[in-house]
């Protein structure tokens, strides 16, 4: 999952988790970041601060999905303990000062680990954890394309190695559609929807990958209708009739796109649980 | 703009927002993606232009949106006078994204030769323009020989869209690292690439590097090790202007303003950021809430109308938001004025709208603390 900051993309992913739990899947839901959704104050009865790198159960109203907060520092870590080809190799890179300096400090590395742990659960070994659903709230659309830019301009530079070769396969890993699904989600405005499309467009050219969209946010078209004009307030009849005209243009651009679209509820509900619950319910 | 707010509301004090245009020479405008960073900045910028500045805000902005909103088809680097039709004078320059490094490299003081090989280097071709950091690293560059200039009266720089507030603060250290660090130090030195790799490769203290190349293939180092051989010639001007730059932001004559949408994920982090800032030595000096209620919010409260039963939900449901908001830490505990910002009509902020935005910022009383020097 991704989009434009601001759209609700967390609580979307959520959900998407949310109802395939409900349906008993296993659900592994990944936070990519140092800091998790759920640890910030609205959340914190949904999960204790996850702690890096360890998958916690949600309790409550979310139960059935597993948390994993995915840090870049972390991955990079598991990435290079499980590249490397001999354990003492690995620990000497993660011992040494001026070996973890690079590791750090190159580009793209660890943008390369996190999309290394994240393909390594499309990998028919059933040593992650046997999940049948990996929900990812990704990055937002800027840094989401610095992700997986960063195998494929390694698969370019080094066409032989160890290296060369992850980077091919992961790549070829995240083109699979009957493994993996981007989804975009957006939101009935027109800035939103321009970044959306332009993303989608970039995935196609670059990545050969196609997205699916979700336009959170909308309101109902008979809520929508529904105002009397003559006894209202005019403030809010002119706002609802700019809202109305953009959701129809939004919407039907969206279509247009010859993807998966569907339109999530605006949640009036300030309690984020509440929000994930009914947005799973609506989630087809 | 005088009404006096009726919602429920801590003490209401000065707006000091007109104080700080007057005051400050740099004011920064941070906030995680989709809050309205570049509205707000545009917003200051006439606002500041009002009071009679020679003001220029410089943004980041891959949606062209700044140039959209003021009627202009594009503005790239070079910097565009917009009529205000105040007594001040108001510019634009915008950086895009996708060419933001090179075009830092072009502009700074090392011979043609050096910038053509780190050009040519294929890891730079290929990861400059997404290299983490660096639209931060470059604005802040940017900024900091603008405001060297003495041109203007004002600079208000909208940050580069990211998922965290805080990581426009560290961005440019990591560049900075990266240009003159340990990589640099381990990989390279002026003497041949295959050279020196080789030696390190022998030397028994490098068993590390041995490590490294096992994990990545000969390919890769020899890519890194020509990279860091060609991004050396830089490391000087670019550790100076790093430090220059972070005086600057130090220094008294930089704000820092925190934009923020009304929702408590946001506002916590908001939290962070001040924490960071001052942890840091920065001043954050006001932090608005952009899109706090809808444009007819604010009347349906105080008329008492909520005129079909979807409006009443909305005005619950803003109305605990606000709620929300004015009881987070970052709005309750910190001596910074809040400024809370309607959400206007329009799917776009034209004009218009954001001269509405800019006499907002001047007129509406602050919503919470203001520290009164």
């Amino acid at each position: 999952m991704t989009g434009k900051g601001g759209t609700g993309k967390s609580t979307v992913a959520a959900a998407l988790a949310l109802k395939h739990a409900r349906e008993g899947k296993r659900v592994l839901l990944i936070e990519l970041g140092n800091r998790s959704f759920f640890s910030t104050s609205n959340g914190s009865s949904l999960a204790n601060a996850a702690s890096p790198s360890e998958q916690v159960r949600l309790p409550d109203a979310l139960a059935g999905i597993d948390l994993l907060q995915l840090a870049p520092l972390a991955s990079l870590k598991q990435f290079v303990k499980r590249f490397a080809l001999f354990e003492t190799a690995a620990n000497m890179l993660l011992d040494s000062k001026p070996a973890r300096g690079v590791l750090n400090t190159l580009p793209g590395l660890k943008e390369l680990a996190i999309i290394g742990k994240l393909t390594h659960y499309l990998e028919p070994s059933d040593e992650q954890g046997g999940y049948d659903l990996v929900v990812v709230d990704s990055f937002s659309t800027g840094h989401f394309l610095a992700l997986l830019r960063a195998p494929l301009a390694l698969a370019e530079s080094i066409r032989s190695g160890p290296m060369g070769r992850q980077c091919r396969k992961m790549i070829k890993q995240l083109q699979d559609p009957t493994l993996c699904r981007f989804v975009i989600v957006t939101l009935p405005e027109e800035l939103p929807l321009a970044e959306s499309l332009e993303l989608s467009a970039t995935l196609a050219d670059e990545f050969a990958i196609e997205v699916d969209y979700l336009c959170n946010k909308t309101l109902l078209e008979q809520d929508l209708i529904a105002v009397d004009a003559e006894a209202a307030d005019q403030g809010f009849v002119a706002y609802l009739e700019d809202w109305r005209q953009r959701q129809t243009k939004v919407l039907a651009v969206l279509t247009q796109q010859q993807r998966s679209v569907q339109a999530l509820p605006y949640c009036f509900e300030v309690d984020l649980n509440q929000q994930i619950e009914t947005l799973a319910d609506a989630l087809t | 703009m005088t009404t006096a707010r009726q919602l429920p509301s801590s003490a209401i004090e000065p707006n000091m927002i007109d104080r700080i245009l007057d005051d400050y020479r740099v004011v920064v405008c941070g906030g995680t993606g989709g809050v309205g960073k570049t509205t707000v900045s545009a917003a200051l910028g006439i606002a500041a232009a009002q009071r009679g500045k020679r003001v220029l805000v410089l943004t980041v902005d891959p949606a062209r949106r700044l140039a959209n909103a003021l009627g202009l088809d594009q503005i790239e680097h070079q910097l565009v006078e917009i009529p205000t039709g105040h007594s001040g004078q108001l510019w634009i320059s915008m950086l895009q994204p996708d060419r933001i490094f090179e075009h830092f490299i072009d502009q700074v003081d090392v011979a043609a030769v050096d910038k053509q090989r780190l050009k040519q280097n294929r890891l730079f071709q290929q990861l400059s323009t997404t290299l983490s950091g660096s639209q931060e690293f470059t604005s802040l560059m940017w900024l900091q020989q603008l405001a060297a200039s003495g041109d203007y009266d004002l600079i208000i720089l909208d940050t580069p869209p990211s998922d965290h507030a805080i990581d426009f603060i560290h961005a440019p250290e990591r560049i900075a690292a990266l240009f003159e660090g340990t990589v640099a130090k381990f990989f390279a030195g002026k003497v041949t690439r295959l050279g020196i790799l080789n030696k390190l490769l022998v030397g028994s203290t490098q068993l590390w590097l041995k490590a490294l190349s096992k994990l990545t293939g000969a390919e890769f180092i020899d890519a890194v090790s020509d990279f860091v051989t060609s991004i050396d010639p830089f490391s000087q001007v670019i550790s100076a202007r790093s430090r220059a730059a972070e005086r600057l932001l130090k220094s008294d004559q930089t704000a820092f303003f925190l934009v923020a949408s009304p929702d408590p994920a946001k506002l916590e982090q908001g939290q962070a950021f001040h924490d960071e800032l001052q942890h840091s030595g920065y001043r954050l000096q006001a932090v608005v809430i952009n899109r706090a209620y809808p444009c007819w919010f604010q009347q349906s409260v105080d008329s008492g109308i909520g005129s079909t039963k979807l409006q009443g939900h909305m005005q619950r449901y803003y109305q605990s938001r606000i709620d929300q908001v004015r009881a987070s830490p970052l709005v309750s505990d910190n001596a910074i004025p809040v400024m809370e910002l309607p959400e206007l009509v329009g799917p776009l902020a034209g004009p218009d709208e954001l001269q509405q935005l800019a006499n907002y910022l001047l007129a509406e009383p602050a919503i919470s603390a203001g520290t009164d020097e």
